[in-house]
């Protein structure tokens, strides 16, 4: 066992860090007109470090170099899939929902509809996403606290609780880019130093202390490669059109002056989520030679906590060890809150009015039941879970987000089948691979849907709204003009 | 902690969250003056709480805010429906390159084992390929479609004028 001390240490610190930066934030942005102005000047790098630092969640910090323990090159395909998202947010969603002045998916859609149904369903999907996205977060905490100190796991869940929460509600963490910008380039040396150490000591070490790396790429024979290759495909399908889905990403977009930095600020996205996620990988193959004997376990997303130890002895690997056990605990506190505090912003605008107190009744909400859910569900491995829930997003929101923003024939009650169709579908294809456990292609259908269930609502989207009675909004064309044209013509007319 | 309450505060009472008075300083509205402490109203002076909009800004203020847009002087609906039918095109096209391309190589290493193991400075191509090759594609890709949307953006602005018509 590693000397908890140290761990615990490295966490209180981050704790105290993100209550310290949140309460300053408070401080900081003095009034309305500061957090107007201020936000529409902050540069396009600040705000991608703060879209990453929101975005690189447990399934990320830990969950990416668990999967390559676990199941080699089909876990190599997580990190292209989350990047990936992002090219398809920066092509489809970046610049239009920029120009269209929203913060939230429900935001979007009431701009677009003047349906009260519409949105209320749409907030209903972005709260159910935000709580099955805190559950894995919790997971992670448990994992963490518990294999590095030997206390109970139910300790880590309710650290992260006991952080996210008072500071959620006093209203702390809310728009706070710095925070989050300071978040990404933590989590980024948490993992960088260690893997300096760790490289370092493959390359330039003791020759006879150097393992065999080609076992680590060594892939347990795949009897059946027509279901890998789908199931691949599939995921890399969820993942890239799943981001469209993230409330807690989408709002950090606001920050941005205009469509044009909202592009820029994708693409330096792009770049961060590429380094970043360079470091797992390389972790994660170094710990397939280093640790076999874990990747037969069913505690894989523990490998980059029980790495440095592994490679050396005393406190080196200790004081490496706490720093990794920092950075994911970061992971965990920035996305919890940014998950929280849109979970808990549309609970309150939706169903209170938009009142403090429904804030802060949202806020509970938030954690209460993915707490519930953290019980009921213990052994997802973190990336997998996180996979799931953009499946859900990928093929509830995201085809009618696209055809919102690009098609002026979409109807009300297109909209609303299609979210309906996927939301239903890829919840019921999930429940039913996860609970008939087995390995054939029929299963990998049902657990890893997105490659269907995307076309489906798309087709049922598109069919409802053209053959339906039902004319899209006579202010469609206004509304479009909005999204799609640049900020300078729209100033350029005006004054000619 | 206290469940101090300032009296005129009838929003939280049936909160039942301990925390409640950390909560109140912090972003309720304040108190009348003469119920807060001197300390406390210095404090305040300072202070004005910050929150995130209520709501979206609904269609009329963002179709008719007068310092971003004018309804009369936008370009015509062809022109937009244009420049729509541009940006869509090269964004499914990138898109689609990208996912393809994913198919095409899963595909590929799923019917030739060997192809999958065949060693790119010892390692093999099937986990070269997703970690070396596909993320720096992704932001070839990002960067491309910046300039070629912005591009597309700006043959609409030489000639504004032109292209108004009601």
């Amino acid at each position: 066992m590693h000397e908890p001390l140290l761990v615990l240490g490295s966490i209180g610190l981050v704790c105290a860090v993100t209550i310290i930066i949140s309460v300053h934030g408070l401080h900081r942005s003095r009034t309305t007109r500061d957090f107007y102005v201020a936000s529409r000047r902050v540069p396009p790098w600040m705000n991608a470090s703060a879209v990453a630092g929101e975005y690189l969640s447990a399934a990320s910090f830990l969950g990416v170099a668990g999967l390559i323990m676990a199941y080699g090159t089909h876990g190599l395909w997580f990190p292209v899939g989350y990047t990936a998202g992002f090219l398809s947010l920066l092509v489809f969603v970046a610049a239009p929902l920029r120009r269209s002045g929203a913060y939230t998916i429900p935001d979007l859609m009431s701009l677009r509809f003047p349906s009260k149904l519409l949105r209320r369903l749409t907030a209903m999907i972005v709260v159910f996403t935000g709580w099955l996205y805190i559950v894995p977060q919790l997971h992670g905490a448990a994992i963490a606290l518990s294999s590095t100190t030997g206390l109970p796991a139910w300790l880590g869940p309710a650290i992260v609780i006991l952080v996210v929460l008072p500071t959620v509600v006093s209203g702390g963490m809310r728009s706070v880019t710095l925070a989050q910008a300071v978040q990404y380039w933590f989590k980024l040396s948490a993992l960088l130093i260690p893997t300096v150490f760790i490289v370092l000591r493959l390359g330039v070490g003791d020759t006879n202390f150097i393992p065999d790396l080609a076992n680590a790429f060594e892939v347990e024979l795949v009897n059946d490669t027509q279901t890998s290759t789908y199931r691949t495909v599939s995921l890399v399908a969820a993942l890239m059109l799943g981001t469209l889905g993230l409330s807690h990403v989408l709002v950090r977009f606001y920050t941005n002056p205009d469509g044009g930095t909202a592009r820029r600020t994708t693409v330096l996205l792009l770049w961060l989520l590429a380094g970043f996620y360079t470091l797992p990988i390389i972790l994660g193959v170094v710990a397939r030679a280093v640790l076999p004997e874990l990747g037969e376990s069913a505690s894989t997303d523990t490998a980059l906590l029980q790495l440095p130890t592994a490679l050396f002895d005393g406190l080196t690997g200790d004081l490496l060890t706490a720093l990794v056990a920092g950075g994911a605990f970061a992971a965990f506190l920035s996305t919890a809150s940014g998950l929280v505090v849109s979970i808990s912003g549309v609970v309150s605008q939706e169903f209170f009015g938009g009142t403090v107190r429904g804030f802060r009744v949202g806020a509970i909400l938030a954690m209460v039941l993915p707490i519930v859910a953290t019980f009921v569900t213990t052994g997802l491995a973190l990336a997998g879970a996180v996979a799931m829930v953009f499946t859900f997003t990928a093929s509830s929101l995201a085809p009618v987000v696209l055809l919102a923003i690009w098609w002026r024939g979409l109807t009300v009650t297109g909209a609303v089948s299609g979210m309906v169709t996927g939301g239903f579908m890829s919840l019921a294809a999930l429940l039913a691979g996860h609970l008939l456990d087995d390995a054939g292609m029929s299963m990998a259908v049902l657990q890893y849907p997105a490659l269907w269930t995307i076309p489906l609502v798309l087709v049922v989207t598109m069919l409802v709204s053209s053959l339906g009675s039902q004319r899209p909004p006579e202010n469609t064309d206004e509304v479009l003009a909005r999204l799609h044209l640049p900020e300078s013509l729209k100033q350029g007319t005006h004054s000619s | 902690m206290t469940h101090r309450r300032h009296p005129d505060d009838g929003s939280g009472d049936d909160l039942p969250a301990p925390d409640d008075d950390f909560v109140l300083d912090l972003i309720r509205e304040p108190a009348p003056p003469q119920d807060v402490p001197e300390s406390i109203r210095a404090m305040r002076a300072r202070r004005v709480q910050v929150r995130m909009p209520t709501g979206a800004p609904s269609v009329k203020e963002v179709l008719l805010n007068p310092s971003e847009t004018s309804g009369s002087t936008q370009p015509s609906r062809s022109l937009l429906r244009k420049l729509m039918r541009a940006q869509l095109r090269l964004g499914v096209t990138l898109v689609s390159w990208f996912f393809g391309l994913v198919v095409v190589v899963n595909v590929a290493f799923g019917f030739s084992p060997n192809l999958a193991s065949l060693a790119v400075a010892n390692v093999p191509l099937e986990w070269f390929i997703p970690a070396a090759a596909f993320i720096p594609l992704l932001i070839a890709l990002g960067w491309f479609y910046v300039r070629r949307a912005t591009a597309n953006e700006q043959m609409l602005e030489p000639r504004p004028n032109q292209e108004v018509r009601q």
